[in-house]
């Protein structure tokens, strides 16, 4: 529903009253392409960060988005803040009566709507700002009321004492920095907020908190999140569904129950097998991987076709589409 | 380590206020010879003699013992003044100047140079050198004649030092040894009327003066590298802040700006930075009226690069936190995220830049001068050594009147290095 | 005992002060074990890997205790004797991010050849480097590339082909599956496992990720503040923890089968000035006055398990 009279670099349009469609973000066939290195052959050569993504994110859901280095679940993320712009495809926002084209705004309109949490805490936040203008000057800019009302309250969502208002940030620890990240982004009341990583640099002791905190910005303001994470146990913890990337390719989306319990793609299952369970007496019997490691990107085909164990020889022709085998549970694999 | 540099900047400042105290006539008549005629001419430091007593010696200022009048017949009065002193050096002085100065012209005026061994030179003054210093080249005729009648031939180069053996060294000795005793010389002025002498003294001249010497003038070197401070102070200063300044604004936002504009502001960065500094100085020197401030800016003009390169790799690195693209998504005017994450980043290294670019300025500046592109009534450290180079002062061996004013260069860089260095590391260890 | 580290000390001196990274820890190694060292960041596990190598950085220094190698006391050795006879001879290690440990100018054959050379290893060098590129299962023809043209999980493997090219009987592994993706993780684990068998290589595996260390070793030591909190067969660890911290540890671990993980409140303490008495104190759910007080002394018991706690 695009109002071809908007300007190109503003593309919010209003939705007439009792809009049915029901999503927050919507990612359609994304695609982002860099050229790098010479010519071979004389081909360019072709990364293929994000390769023809499509995902749907609901209003108060939280999407984990899972995948190894390489699969290119940064890059998700930040093509739906607008912080990149893709090769192709679309990405849209959409709040009460209003939708975001993100891929035509700028960013400064898309963060009207939504926000980022960043992996590092040590450099997402200037260390040498007090506290309290971390929080304040976004709202600031807005021209905000209620200023002190909101700090204190997103002081209280992300559970750090008031006090701390007063230092600086370079006077905090990671877990306080993250904290502190989260209730920057959230104070801005968005629509959608992306959390790369949030907790990988943190301890194992301070994860838990930290996913507790998203969950509860879900509760009480109504986000949506996308919890980009490569740790599959985490994702599945505050995560309603789950998307599994695979080099820039979605293999699996479903709930987060299911994509556990009843994994339908042969990477999938890999990862849960994977993942070290807590029982020492299993650990004299050698685990077997069932996929290779050593491998390419193939040039056609199933992108996982290489080190997939179920290959057969449509695996290395077509590439498989995207098909709902259970309710609301999509898998992209031959073999169904 | 920046303490021992702010100690040595102040000494320097407390110099530059004497310099600066120091009236206005002393600048102007530096570059005019006749001022320092009564200085010994191209002598090394006066403290030479601690180590070397028997070989170098300071000027002796002579006052009368006695001025007597006293008129032999009418309308004839005789003024006699008379000096005596105690030589003891063995070798003479290195000039001698007579100054009588009197309230009315006379009509002559004689010195009788009695020396130890009883011998007397006379000389009559010259009508012209009446009322007005003069030295023993002033009188060579008397004291050429002198030597040839009591060595039998005229001495091969004709200067004041070998005059003055006319009047230290023995006839005994055909005027080789110098005699070491009591010297007794008595001025006559004879004249029409009664006359009153107003000033006299004999300056006895030393071959050493001063702190550091004096140049082929008679100059000396001391008071050169004195007056020379202010001005080398503050154009090390003007050129520092003006390009230090110019430089990280420039170099900051082209950083932070990135794309396009950055690219640009770059490729001017260094087009700049390629102009040969020295030569383009030069030329403009051609066209404009040397003027300390002119100069100071276009020294400015080529230096600033420098600075802003380095402060863009800074705001590059700053701008690979991601705090700076999260305030942009939480809509932070571009201005504000510059000010807030960048410049308090960038001033401190400012400060350090500003410290260490003084020497940088100075040193370039002296270059100038030395090349003879310096405005004009001022002294430089650069323009005595381009006196010294075009007086042949190594030749000769004047070494004092090089090496004072070329130390003084390096002396004057070394509290800004220290205090820059000092800030440089306070300011990194921060981080 | 193959290897016994008894109350190591190691300090570092900085401007803020001196900071007691390691505090009298002991660590036993006995041949062909797998041994866990286990700690969040700053609690000094990465240290006491360096020490036992003898290559503290600056300005650490190891300022007391013994280490017992076969019997000697190799902290007692001069650098020279130390380099020429265990370091990477008999005490190898795999440091953490597969990053270091490579330099990236040189092929990767090159760099393992030069290592055997330093310590007067004679003989087929390419001959070797096959050979130990086959113990990690990696491809030999790889060793002659440069290491920017290998993945996050072969450089591992290369880096462990390295570390055991002169035989070693000890390995220190420090996070050696940080930044890999869980398959070849779980890839690097089986290698460990099999080169203990195949070479009865003794293991310590440094690594804050507890879950880790329930697939690999026999016994594993708590580490937090530079203290040992308890030590015991994994078996005693992960199944019945007596220590309350190596209890919220493993809570605190995302398992596939949790819905919730819970984390610890507070901080830990700035060792540049410890806490007096235990150094869990401010973060113990059990915490009682003596904890306040006095550090607590370690109770063995008889299943093998040894605590540093008031509780018991």
């Amino acid at each position: 529903m695009k109002n071809p009279n908007l300007k190109n670099s503003q593309m919010v349009t209003r939705l007439p009253v009792g809009s049915t469609e029901d999503y927050r973000v919507r990612v359609r066939n994304l695609k982002v392409y860099f050229a790098t290195g010479g010519r071979i052959f004389g081909k360019k050569h072709l990364t293929k960060a994000l390769d023809g993504v499509t995902l749907t994110i609901k209003k108060r859901e939280i999407m984990g988005v899972v995948g190894e280095s390489g699969s290119g679940k940064t890059t998700l993320g930040r093509v739906t803040l607008g912080l990149q712009k893709p090769t192709e495809g679309e990405v849209y926002i959409k709040t009460d009566n209003e939708e975001i084209n993100v891929v035509k705004s700028k960013v400064k309109v898309v963060g009207r709507y939504a926000q980022m949490i960043y992996q590092d805490p040590y450099s997402s936040i200037d260390p040498i700002m007090r506290v309290y203008d971390v929080l304040a000057m976004p709202l600031k800019y807005r021209k905000e009321e209620n200023i002190e009302e909101k700090i204190k309250e997103a002081m209280n969502l992300v559970e750090l004492p008031l006090e701390l208002l007063e230092n600086r940030v370079y006077q905090l620890s990671g877990g306080q920095r993250q904290r502190l990240s989260i209730a920057r982004a959230i104070i801005v009341d968005p629509e959608y907020v992306v959390a790369d990583e949030p907790t990988t640099m943190l301890d194992a002791s301070l994860k838990g908190e930290i996913l507790k905190i998203i969950k509860d910005a879900r509760e009480k303001k109504g986000i949506s999140f996308m919890l980009i994470t490569h740790e599959l146990p985490i994702a599945k913890i505050i995560s309603d569904k789950i998307t599994v990337l695979y080099l820039g390719k979605v293999v699996e989306i479903g709930r987060a129950s299911d994509v556990i319990k009843k994994p339908l793609h042969p990477y999938t299952q890999s990862l849960i097998e994977a993942y070290p369970k807590i029982d020492p007496s299993l650990r004299d019997k050698p685990k077997e991987i069932k996929i290779k490691i050593d491998v390419v990107r193939p040039e056609k085909g199933c992108v996982f076709y290489p080190r997939c164990p179920f290959a057969h020889d449509r695996c290395k022709e077509k590439e498989p589409e995207l098909k709902e085998i259970d309710q609301d549970h999509y898998v992209a694999c031959w073999l169904y | 380590m920046g303490l021992t540099g702010i100690i040595i900047l102040l000494i320097l400042l407390v110099f530059t206020v004497v310099a600066l105290s120091v009236p206005a006539q002393v600048y102007e008549s530096w570059n005019n010879p006749a001022s320092w005629s009564e200085y010994p001419k191209h002598v090394p430091p006066a403290w030479l003699g601690i180590f070397y007593p028997n070989k170098y010696f300071t000027t002796e200022q002579l006052s009368p013992t006695n001025i007597s009048e006293y008129s032999p017949a009418k309308d004839i009065h005789i003024t006699l003044i008379t000096f005596s002193f105690n030589w003891t050096k063995s070798f003479p002085a290195y000039n001698v100047y007579f100054i009588i100065s009197t309230n009315s012209t006379p009509i002559e005026e004689v010195v009788y140079w009695n020396k130890p061994d009883g011998s007397t030179i006379q000389i009559q003054v010259p009508n012209s050198y009446f009322n007005v210093p003069f030295d023993l080249t002033a009188i060579q005729g008397f004291i050429l004649n002198y030597i040839s009648l009591i060595t039998g031939k005229a001495p091969n180069i004709v200067n004041a030092t070998t005059l003055s053996t006319a009047l230290f060294n023995s006839p005994k000795s055909n005027l080789s040894v110098t005699e070491d005793g009591k010297y007794i010389v008595k001025i006559e002025v004879i004249s029409a009327k009664p006359m009153n002498v107003t000033k006299t003294k004999i300056l006895l001249l030393g071959n050493s003066y001063g702190l550091m010497g004096t140049d082929y003038f008679g100059k000396p070197i001391d008071l050169g590298v004195l007056l020379g401070l202010p001005d080398a102070l503050e154009i090390g200063a003007l050129t520092s802040i003006v390009s230090v300044v110019v430089g990280i604004i420039v170099g900051g936002i082209s950083g932070y700006l990135g794309g396009t504009k950055d690219s640009v502001i770059q490729w001017i960065t260094l087009v700049f930075l390629a102009l040969p500094a020295l030569p383009f100085l030069v030329a403009v020197s051609f066209v404009t009226e040397p003027n300390l401030e002119l100069e100071g800016l276009l020294i400015s003009f080529l230096s600033w690069p420098f600075y802003a390169i380095i402060a863009r790799s800074m705001a590059l690195s700053i701008k690979s936190n991601s705090y700076v693209e999260v305030d942009k998504l939480l809509g932070i005017p571009s201005y504000r995220i510059f000010f807030t994450h960048f410049m308090p980043r960038l001033i401190p290294i400012t400060v350090a830049y500003m410290a260490l670019g003084v020497p940088a300025g100075i040193l370039l500046a002296q270059t100038l001068a030395f090349l003879g592109i310096a405005p004009a009534n001022i002294v430089t450290w650069g323009g005595i050594l381009d006196q010294a180079e075009t007086y042949q002062a190594q030749v000769n061996g004047w070494w004092w009147w090089v090496v004072f004013p070329g130390l003084m260069i390096v002396v004057v860089a070394v509290p800004f290095v220290l205090i820059g260095f000092a800030v440089e590391r306070i300011t990194l260890g921060e981080r | 005992m193959l290897l016994e580290v008894q109350n190591l000390k190691v300090y570092f001196y900085t401007r803020r002060g001196v900071v007691r990274a390691v505090d009298d820890v002991n660590l036993n190694l006995d041949k062909g074990e797998i041994v866990g060292l286990a700690g969040e960041s700053g609690s000094g596990k990465s240290t006491i890997g360096y020490a036992i190598m003898r290559l503290v950085p600056n300005p650490g220094k190891i300022e007391g205790g013994k280490m017992l190698f076969k019997g000697e006391n190799i902290l007692d050795l001069d650098e020279d004797t130390f380099r020429r006879n265990y370091r990477w001879k008999k005490i190898s290690m795999v440091f953490q991010g597969s990053m270091s440990g490579f330099t990236p100018v040189f092929k990767i054959k090159d760099q393992i050849v030069e290592v055997l050379k330093i310590h007067g290893w004679n003989g087929d060098y390419d001959e070797r480097v096959k050979e130990l590129f086959k113990m990690v299962n990696l491809d030999p023809s790889l060793a002659e590339k440069y290491p920017h043209e290998l993945s996050g999980g072969q450089k591992q493997r290369a880096f462990i082909a390295m570390a055991l090219a002169l035989n070693p009987e000890v390995l220190i592994a420090d996070e050696p599956t940080t930044a890999l993706d869980v398959v070849v993780q779980e890839y690097i684990l089986n290698l460990l496992k099999q080169l203990r068998k195949d070479l009865n290589l003794s293991i310590i595996f440094i690594t804050h990720d507890l879950a880790l260390l329930s697939e690999i070793s026999d016994r594993n030591y708590i580490l937090y503040a530079g203290k040992i909190m308890e030590s015991g067969p994994s078996e005693i660890i992960f199944k019945k923890p007596r220590h309350p911290y190596t209890s919220l540890l493993i809570e605190s671990i995302a398992t596939l089968d949790k819905d919730i993980i819970k984390g610890i409140s507070g901080f830990m303490p700035d060792l540049s000035t410890p806490p007096k008495g235990c150094r869990f104190n401010t973060r113990c759910p059990f915490a009682k006055d003596v904890c306040f007080n006095e550090e607590p002394e370690f109770k063995k018991f008889s299943d093998g398990d040894e605590v540093a706690c008031w509780l018991y």
